[in-house]
């Protein structure tokens, strides 16, 4: 068994190297520009931008290096086709090599190009104007109506697959370096690192999925057991209709209802029981002191997840709990003049409930992300809302960090969950 | 485990059947029942169907608003407060959202909305996990072998293969990507003279792995993520989503039934008589994981549905202009007074839920029942 704990931690490794790739190609398939947006970050408006500070912004955060150790380009490629700072000419040179063309001949099209945009700019009549307006809207329709400069003879006809190396200076490997000393690198509305950003949320997100964790594992076993122990009666009846009703309920919808009932007086004073929705600040004092100040704020969204997650764990518990009290062992034991009562707790429980570790496990690991639509209905600043307006705003640093977080947490915790599982079921035997 | 027929296996309720029934018939005749034009008006120009228009005569639907038509007279307005309409025909039954839109309408749209996401993602994860199963549970590590002097030209031509594809955009490109494909056909049906080592390519190692990345990834933070990174909203974007988060899923549960299945004698005896291996999967392995399938399907649409109102609750994935059960819902939220607005839709995303999950439910407990 230690073998097979060994073999899961040393995969822990190349797992995360996946993700950790999977997130860096993610990141590098954006639609939206990241050196306009560290250049506003720095205060100069997008309309002020100019080609130099653009190009020296984009060497500065090393866009301009491979993407990764290796690539595997067709022989006609250069090294990196990234060198070109201005997208729309980077574009371009992609489109051209793309086709065929060998890197010297495209970079020395580029260049022909640059001079006609130049001799336009000089010129400054409406005509020309126009074209230039098209050069960055179009280029490739640029290109055709360069037709004459550019001769298809140039394309490659034929090519083979080359392996180039790039060594450390890449830009995998500074994104890398990014997340181990700079903290995932800065968050481009206000600059801080994205650690920092996510370390705050996840306080927001852990004081109410926590409680909500052990409230409904408490009464959900608690529940479940019941149910299973006295599985006749009207009260049973009634409670198994009621938790079936929260089971399959949508959590925002009963969200939005309880928000909309509970915390106004639309609809009379007697049904505005619970505080308004949104989050006091209170300026100078951080985040834990927030949270408990804003305390009596966080009893309603607790309230929506945990009739939820009860009705869904006591379902469980009781489903497994039935399951186990048909086999034959129980029979036995009630041969032998065992009460029910001693059954349950001596035998049935410990064997039903260890399936079920592995469910808390993960309960618990899920716990870190929130519960984005009870953050984004409450307004609470959890994960969840974090992740929410970081993609509204597109602001990776932080998305990627908090994707990569949160993975390996679930990943640490289902190998926790395994381990546990063992040491409960002494019948588990893992082979290596 | 005992043979039952496929038809014992998923006896439904009256309720279920009923349940099931209402919900493809509003959901396909969605513009038969919701319309603000004629479906069948005759003109000067003769018969037409979804006129637009004044006609001498015609067949209006049942709700004659569609569900983004907006009634500006009548902005807010809750099913029992007074309405600025024509006759009771015109009535808004279920209210009007704050732009004047009929919520009935709404929740009709929503319905085939509802059955797209469900019906669509749950055939494409199914069929993704099919094609796993039979290379992965089905074979297992060792089924499908390969000799081991050709481990390395494989791996080289599906490599080359790989490059070429993504690379050409030239006519001699695309002849060579031919060529390969030709040589690796040639490759995979050669019969080797010689007696070789062979070598079993793990499959189900491969794909057990691939499970437990994606299964490692935050579900709905990953869906967020996909969705804002590759396109415009649009319904098919969010069932492939949907899909990418449901397949392991399903294929787990696929898995785990056809290790069983595989085991048994008749599977033997039909690869002794010298079935070929795909024949016996579709013919006497997919059949028997049946009432597992229809299980996991019906949970999975329920999941399904219950993602996509999600989403388009927190105004992602759907186009701002269609109508969901879970963008009526999202309205409701700035308009505290309207509660029709969010009851009616709320209860339609939970009846659906719960039909959905009975019927899994029901089918379990029928098999479970059977196989004691």
């Amino acid at each position: 068994m230690f073998s097979y704990f060994t073999k899961r931690l040393l995969l822990i490794i190349p797992t995360l190297i996946l993700i950790s790739i999977i997130a860096f190609a993610l990141s590098k398939m954006t639609p939206q520009d990241t050196v306009i947006s560290v250049l506003q970050l720095r205060g100069i408006d997008q309309e002020n931008i100019t080609a130099r500070q653009y190009a020296e912004c984009y060497r500065d955060l090393g866009y301009d290096k491979a993407l990764f150790y290796f690539s595997i380009v067709p022989d006609h490629y250069p090294k990196t086709s990234n060198k070109i700072p201005d997208p729309d000419s980077r574009k371009l040179y992609k489109a051209l090599l793309k086709k065929g063309v060998p890197h010297m001949n495209a970079e020395n099209y580029l260049d022909q190009l640059q001079a006609v945009e130049n001799r336009l700019k000089a010129k400054a009549d409406s005509d020309s104007l126009i074209l230039l307006n098209n050069i960055g809207a179009d280029a490739e329709r640029f290109a055709a109506y360069m037709g004459e400069k550019y001769d298809s003879k140039l394309e490659n006809s034929m090519f083979y697959p080359t392996i180039r190396w790039h060594g450390l200076n890449n830009q995998y490997h500074d994104w890398l370096k990014q997340i181990f000393y700079e903290g995932f690198g800065p968050s481009i509305t206000d600059g801080k690192r994205a650690v920092e950003k996510v370390g705050k949320s996840i306080q927001w997100t852990l004081s109410f999925t926590l409680v909500d964790l052990f409230l409904s594992i408490l009464l959900g076993i608690s529940t479940g057991v019941y149910l299973a122990y006295k599985p006749q009666g009207r009260i049973q009846t009634v409670l198994r209709q009621v938790l079936y009703f929260f089971y399959a309920l949508p959590v925002f919808w009963l969200a939005t209802i309880l928000v909309v009932y509970c915390t106004t007086d639309d609809y009379g004073s007697w049904s505005n029981i619970f505080p308004s929705i949104g989050m006091d600040i209170y300026p100078g004092k951080s985040t834990l002191e927030h949270i408990a100040l804003n305390a009596s704020k966080l009893i309603l969204p607790i309230i929506c997840l945990t009739l939820h997650s009860l009705a869904y764990v006591s379902r469980i518990v009781e489903n497994s709990l039935n399951e186990e009290f048909r086999k034959d062992y129980v029979l036995q034991a009630y041969s032998m003049g065992l009460e029910k009562w001693e059954i349950l707790t001596r035998k049935v429980l410990r064997n039903a409930m260890i399936p079920s570790i592995t469910l808390f496990v993960a309960a618990f690991a899920a716990a870190f992300s929130g519960s984005l639509v009870i953050e984004v209905i409450f307004n609470i600043p959890g994960m969840g809302r974090l992740l929410y307006n970081a993609l509204q705003i597109a602001d990776w640093n932080v998305v990627f960090c908090i994707l990569i977080l949160l993975s390996f947490i679930t990943i640490v915790a289902y190998l926790a969950g395994d381990l546990l599982y063992a040491f409960f079921n002494p019948k588990i035997k893992y082979r290596a | 485990m005992r043979w039952f027929s496929t038809k014992m296996s998923i006896q439904l309720g009256r309720a279920q059947k009923t349940g099931l029934i209402i919900f493809a018939v509003v959901a396909l005749l969605h513009s038969f029942i919701a319309n603000e034009d004629y479906i069948l008006a005759k003109t000067s120009s003769g018969i037409q169907f979804f006129y637009e228009g004044d006609a001498d005569w015609g067949v209006k639907a049942i709700v004659p608003y569609s569900a983004s038509s907006i009634d500006r007279a009548n902005r807010l307005r809750g099913p029992f407060d007074s309405q600025e309409v024509q006759s009771l025909y015109y009535r808004h039954w279920l209210g009007t959202d704050d732009i004047g839109r009929d919520v009935l309408a709404g929740l009709i749209n929503g319905t085939y909305i509802a059955l797209q996401v469900g019906f669509y993602s749950m055939l494409i994860s199914l069929f993704i996990s099919f094609v796993l199963a039979y290379l992965g549970a089905y074979h297992g590590d060792k089924g499908i072998r390969i000799e081991t002097r050709m481990i390395f030209p494989a791996v080289l031509i599906s490599a080359l293969f790989l490059f070429y594809a993504s690379y050409t955009s030239t006519w001699s490109g695309i002849i060579l990507m031919a060529a390969i494909i030709m040589m690796w056909i040639y490759l995979a049906n050669r019969k080797s003279s010689i007696i070789s080592r062979t070598k079993g390519v793990p499959f189900d190692l491969a794909i057990q792995r691939l499970i437990d990345i994606v299964d490692s990834m935050p579900g709905l933070f990953l869906i967020l993520i996909l969705l804002t990174l590759f396109a415009e909203p649009s319904i098919a974007n969010v069932i492939l989503v949907i899909v990418f988060l449901r397949w392991p899923v399903v294929t787990r549960h696929l898995r785990a039934e056809i290790l069983k299945i595989r085991e048994e004698e008749y599977i033997l005896s039909a690869k002794s008589a010298g079935q070929k291996d795909i024949i016996i999967y579709l013919k006497h392995v997919l059949p028997m994981a049946f009432s597992p399938i229809i299980i996991v399907a019906s949970f999975g649409i329920a999941a399904a549905i219950l993602t996509e109102s999600t989403l388009s609750f927190l105004g992602i994935g759907i186009p701002l202009d269609e109508v969901s059960w879970g963008s009526l819902i999202k309205r409701a939220r700035f308009n505290f007074q309207a509660w029709w607005m969010a009851l009616f839709p709320g209860l339609a995303i939970y009846l659906v839920v719960i039909l959905f999950n009975s019927v899994g439910e029901r089918v379990n407990a029928r098999m479970r029942g059977l196989d004691l």
